[in-house]
């Protein structure tokens, strides 16, 4: 009884330091963040005064007038679901072929997907930018979408291969015993199975996408137009201006807190969530 | 129902060979045990069946029928893995209703079916229940009625009872076997436990090094086996060598005994199952207790002899326990088994 006490009280400890930890680093950032977005530029923020002088939403207003936004924000969806979507599509037959299936030099292949997590933005973005200057793929969105996918690819594959992979083979063979076909072993047993792998590569997958700035300013600027880029245009051209910074950096974090929430609101999506990003 | 035929089935993994040369038939409604050491072949001649392992070369016909060819889908056999191998993202009536799905059996008669082969295992009450809300057995019992409600022609187990505590392992291995016999079920079923094996088998297959050592009724391959490896295997033996002389067998302490079957002239091996021999306390023995392990049910000793070393159980209270170091007279049995090989 005493043990148990003393372990549910090191537990109580070991939590409440972990908010503190998480606050540190995520809240305090943001509440600070947040306040520079509303600083008064009359009054501005000065050390050593803990709170801005005063107060006023003048930066949003700028920022969400500006009309080319809306346009940038409806690019910005429409590239990273289509990104999202291509990657989902090639990584299940190269995520199974990589996890079930034994083949020559599987290791090399292996490496060789998974090259664009390693290799910076910059490179591959000017690499595959002269590429697709030949081709007629520059400054156009499908260009765009595919040098994202390049990037995206790689999470996605890595993630539902490793939930692939953790599917017993034993349940494949029980399947196909039971009557069923490799395509409905895929759609019955391996889909519902690796499922919280595609969420989670799903979600990263939208993410990246969405705030991908090196690859898609090299291949798209200045024809297409993402939220990304138009915001780094707004950050104050040759010195970082605060307020315009903080703003962005809001806007930038919609998507990506409306993301996550999705993924704890479907089904099963929470545990999906953790597991997923624990196979990266 | 359907009998199974292999014949000259082998497959390699890499340079070894796993299965080389398997001859067997099973006949209609027959329980046939695979039982051999680790790493021997037993599951790879299973998966042949099924179909989850391709042949090198030989056949597999279930029903008259050679299905070498044909997909696990395709088989109508019935499989159960020692890990189980139940859907997790289903509940219990989810996976035993999984084979009928499968076969485009829908609705009312579906639901029926499952009813009936969860009442069969005794799981009725569980049916909505997912598989990691149940108990090792119950699992078991799951895995065994999603096999069965297809009404496959081929049961096959591979280890069934291995991730189970050994009570409960021997109550399984009953209800298994008493409900292959009601369904007259064929069924190929593996283990690495000859208790096991021989408490289910109508007739048990002795494998070594990818190939079938003996193959033979639980009795007649535990009292008569032809092979020293199944004689060691099937339980505890004693090789005796012997010299064999007009039928009459001598040992090398000079007992006389008799052969069961006729015995050419020379040096002979036999088996001598230590619960068939009996010692007593003879100051005059040729033999010693050198060691003595109580085990409850029996007692077991090493007895040393001139030339060779004996172990015998014996059991019950009016068998008398030995300390160690008592001088023996060693009775064998009137009528010994002797192997085929020779020393
Ligand atoms: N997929 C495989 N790849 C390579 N070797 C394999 C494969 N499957 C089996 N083997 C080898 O084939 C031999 C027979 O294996 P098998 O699994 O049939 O043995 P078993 O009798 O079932 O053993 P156990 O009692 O341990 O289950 C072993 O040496 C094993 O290492
Ligand atoms: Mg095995």
């Amino acid at each position: 009884m005493i043990g148990a006490g003393r372990r549910g009280g090191s537990r109580a400890f070991l939590s409440a330091g972990l908010f503190a930890a998480l606050a540190l680093t995520l809240l305090v950032p943001l509440a600070v963040g947040f306040l520079w977005s509303l600083v008064d530029p009359r009054s501005g923020w000065f050390a050593p005064a803990l709170l801005p002088g005063g107060l006023a939403t003048v930066h949003w207003e700028r920022a969400l007038a500006s009309p080319r936004l809306v346009g940038g924000v409806l690019t910005s969806l429409f590239i990273s679901t289509v990104v999202t979507a291509l990657s989902a599509a090639i990584a299940l037959p190269t995520a199974y072929a990589l996890a079930k299936l034994p083949f020559r030099f599987k290791r090399a292949v292996e490496m060789f997907v998974l090259a664009p997590l390693i290799v910076p933005g910059l490179v591959v973005g000017i690499g595959v930018g002269i590429l697709f200057f030949r081709l007629g793929l520059a400054h156009s969105v499908p260009g765009v979408i595919l040098v994202q996918t390049v990037g995206t690819l790689p999470l996605m594959i890595r993630i539902v291969a490793a939930a692939i992979e953790a599917i017993p083979d034993d349940l494949i063979h029980a399947a196909r015993t039971l009557g069923a076909g490799p395509v409905r072993v895929g759609l019955l047993v391996v889909a519902p199975l690796a499922w919280p792998g595609y969420v989670a590569g799903g979600l990263l997958s939208f993410v990246t996408s969405f705030e991908e700035f090196e690859k898609t300013f090299i291949v798209g600027s200045p024809v297409v137009q993402t939220l990304t880029i138009l915001l780094w245009q707004n950050l104050g051209g040759q010195a970082i201006v605060f307020p315009n910074a903080a703003v962005v950096t809001f806007i930038l974090l919609t998507p990506v807190l409306l993301i996550f929430a999705l993924g704890s609101w479907l089904p099963r999506g929470e545990g999906a969530l953790a597991a997923g990003m624990g196979k990266l | 129902m359907a009998d199974l035929v292999l014949s000259g089935l082998s497959r390699r993994f890499g340079a070894d060979f796993a299965v080389s040369g398997v001859d067997l038939a099973v006949t209609d409604g027959e329980a046939v045990v695979l039982l051999g050491p680790s790493g021997c072949g037993k599951t790879t001649v299973m998966r042949m069946v099924a179909g989850i392992v391709t042949p090198d070369s030989g056949t597999v016909a279930i029903a008259g029928r050679d299905v070498t060819d044909l997909p696990p889908e395709r088989r109508n056999v019935g499989l159960v893995f020692q890990s189980y191998a139940l859907f997790p993202h289903m509940t219990v009536a989810g996976n035993v209703g999984f084979g009928l799905k499968m076969r485009g059996v829908r609705g009312r008669e579906a639901a029926d079916r499952v009813a009936r082969v969860l009442d069969l295992v005794e799981l009725s009450a569980l049916a909505g229940r997912h598989p990691r809300q149940l108990s090792g057995g119950q699992q078991q019992r799951v895995a065994l009625a999603r096999a069965l409600v297809t009404e496959p022609d081929i049961l096959l187990l591979d280890e069934p009872l291995s991730n189970l505590d050994a009570l409960l392992r021997e109550q399984l291995r009953e209800e298994i076997r008493a409900l292959q016999r009601r369904l007259a079920v064929t069924m190929l079923y593996v283990t690495h436990d000859q208790k096991e094996a021989m408490a289910v088998a109508d007739r048990v297959v002795v494998m070594s090094d990818g190939r079938i050592k003996e193959v033979g009724r639980p009795v007649d391959l535990y009292r008569r086996p032809r092979e020293r490896f199944t004689a060691e295997f099937l339980g505890q033996t004693n090789i005796v060598a012997v010299v064999a002389s007009a039928g009459r067998l001598t040992t090398a302490w000079g007992e006389r005994l008799e052969a069961e079957a006729a015995v050419g002239d020379g040096p002979a091996l036999v088996s001598v199952r230590p619960e068939d021999i009996v010692v007593v306390p003879d100051p005059d023995g040729p033999g010693e207790i050198r060691h003595v392990a109580f085990l409850g049910a029996e007692v077991e000793y090493h007895v040393a002899l001139p030339g060779t070393r004996l172990r015998v159980r014996r059991s019950g209270i009016a068998a008398g326990l030995f300390a160690e170091g008592t001088r023996v007279a060693v009775a064998m049995p009137e009528r010994v088994h002797a192997l085929e090989a020779r020393p």
